[in-house]
């Protein structure tokens, strides 16, 4: 530790990449804020399609990070806390939505839950259910793809706790789902709330999926992604404002986490 | 994302023309028989034709299957050139261009989105159209909801149709007022050009699209396609022409003459499309 923090100048020939990454992260934002039309901005984050394409973010984004929250953590901690045979593979498959195009995950969807798909058809044939081209379908690609970001940080955050405490609860006579609620979640609560940032941002900008497996119609399933994309061939000011929209609302979850929470994730 | 590979692609291909074009012909040999294969395309030079080199087609993606065979055959028909293309909407390619995108040749599905080209100064020479299109709807295998004509598409639960700014959308939305249809926004899923409109039927669950005859004829048993009357169509033209700035005006031209010529209007017409005139 005592030689990492001597070592404060660091070669001159890193701080220049480091330099040069910082500018290649940056650029790009900064030309976002130079190519946006102040004076118009608020007529063309109100105009009924930008209105329509944030309400449905809004509302898909929190749906997939509930259904994450709910469906996520009780994974992550089967993931944590015991051993079963296969248990690596399982884990794989959870994090490959992380690792996969978009598009493929969109159209796997399509395979698993399309008209025709594996489980679709029944859904549609005996309830009449249809998730493509519906809202519902939104969220659910949302979630396949927003998912494992709370999963993995769940999980991490579960291993890295200290098992005795949770140990301690029970021979005190706490029940395994007292322990859950009482010990377990309070002490990876920042990773929790870190987890949950992350799979909201995610699931707010997610695109490919959600134009391959539910479309892109106004209001139903054409999320602020979406919205920007068309904007960009039509009415590039309009582009830039939504994108402009969908930054200050990254920057806002970043600097709400503040490092404290940030931190939680790397551990 | 394919655009934007071709677009890197375009730029490694470009480099090696420029580098190319600063040297003599014997330098070229030699450096062909120092590099193998890499630098094939300029030892054919001295043997045949003057044609040489590569140029960036970027086409309407309806064209995507009858250019894509072209490309092959005159790639053939003169060993040492390559024609590689960038296939998407005609509105997002405008824009491309304009914005500076390495083109060397235009291929519109509208006259309207080669006028902004031409009218922001990218183009160099006169548009030639070349083919002509219409516009048919495309439904689920069988039929099921039995749709026959524009009127029909609101019994569908949703209709796929091009974004405004892709001519297959301008020329859609024109045929829809034409019936006098009007399908709600609710029940329209915009496709971001020809071919994912078409897709959203065939592989997505679309009950139906408004895409042009010649992506139409292509459906095969993943759809069936429904005629729409001439007296409710709307018929688009196909221009073509040089990039401002092209590299390889040669070539360029050579491949608007090819696409014009019997070659090219065998292979578009055998694809459903129209004569030009």
């Amino acid at each position: 530790m005592a030689t990492r923090t001597r070592s404060l100048r660091p070669p001159l020939f890193i701080l220049i990449v480091a330099t040069l990454t910082v500018a290649f992260l940056a650029v790009p934002l900064i030309g976002l804020l130079s190519k946006a039309s102040w004076s118009t901005l608020w007529s063309d984050l109100t105009n009924p399609v930008a209105v329509d394409a944030l309400k449905l973010s809004l509302i898909c984004s929190l749906w997939a990070t509930g259904l994450s929250l709910v469906f996520g953590v009780p994974l992550a901690w089967v993931l944590a806390r015991t051993t079963f045979p296969g248990r690596n593979l399982v884990r794989s498959l959870t994090i490959l939505p992380m690792v996969l195009p978009p598009v493929v995950g969109g159209v796997a969807l399509l395979l698993a839950f399309g008209r025709d798909g594996i489980l679709g058809r029944p859904l549609y044939d005996w309830f009449g259910v249809q998730f493509t081209f519906s809202t519902a379908g939104a969220v659910l690609a949302e979630t396949f793809v927003a998912m494992p970001f709370l999963v993995v940080t769940v999980e991490a955050a579960l291993r890295s706790m200290d098992g005795r405490y949770e140990e301690a609860a029970a021979n005190l006579g706490a029940g395994r789902w007292t322990t859950f609620r009482r010990v377990s979640l309070p002490m990876i609560a920042p990773s929790l709330v870190a987890g949950t940032a992350l799979t909201w941002a995610r699931a707010l900008g997610e695109f490919g999926a959600t134009i391959t497996f539910a479309g892109d119609i106004q209001g139903r399933t054409q999320t602020l992604p979406l919205a920007v994309y068309l904007a960009l061939q039509d009415n590039e000011h309009v582009a830039v404002a939504l994108s402009l929209a969908l930054l200050a609302i990254s920057i806002v979850v970043l600097v709400s986490l503040r490092g404290r929470w940030l931190g939680a994730i790397v551990s | 994302m394919r655009k934007v590979d071709m677009r890197k692609e375009s730029a490694v291909i470009r480099s090696r023309t420029r580098s190319a074009g600063a040297l003599s012909l014997a330098a070229v040999a030699l450096a062909a028989a120092a590099c193998g294969s890499s630098s094939s395309s300029s030892t054919t030079t001295t043997a045949a034709a003057k044609l040489s080199g590569s140029i960036t087609v970027s086409a309407a993606s309806s064209l995507t299957a009858a250019f894509g065979q072209l490309g092959t055959k005159f790639q053939a028909a003169h060993p040492g050139t390559t024609i590689s293309f960038n296939f998407g909407s005609s509105g997002a390619l405008a824009i491309q261009i304009q914005q500076g995108a390495p083109a060397d040749v235009f291929a519109s599905a509208a006259p309207a989105n080669m006028a902004t080209v031409q009218a922001a100064g990218d183009i160099s020479g006169t548009p030639v159209t070349f083919a002509r299109n219409s516009l048919e709807i495309v439904v689920k295998p069988g039929n099921p909801l039995g749709i026959q004509t524009l009127a029909d598409l609101n019994k569908a639960n949703v209709v796929a149709i091009c974004v405004n700014t892709a001519p297959c959308g301008a020329t859609a939305a024109q045929a829809l007022a034409k019936a006098g249809v009007t399908i709600p926004t609710a029940k329209i899923t915009l496709g971001p050009d020809v071919d994912h409109t078409l897709a959203a039927v065939t592989t997505g669950d679309a009950d139906a699209a408004i895409v042009y005859v010649t992506n139409a004829k292509t459906v095969g048993t993943q759809g069936v396609s429904i005629p729409i009357p001439a007296s409710k169509n709307v018929p688009t033209s196909y221009p073509m022409a040089m990039v401002k700035g092209t590299e390889n005006p040669t070539l360029a031209q050579a491949w608007i003459a090819y696409v014009t010529g019997t070659t090219g209007q065998k292979v578009l017409q055998a694809a459903s499309f129209l004569p030009a005139h």
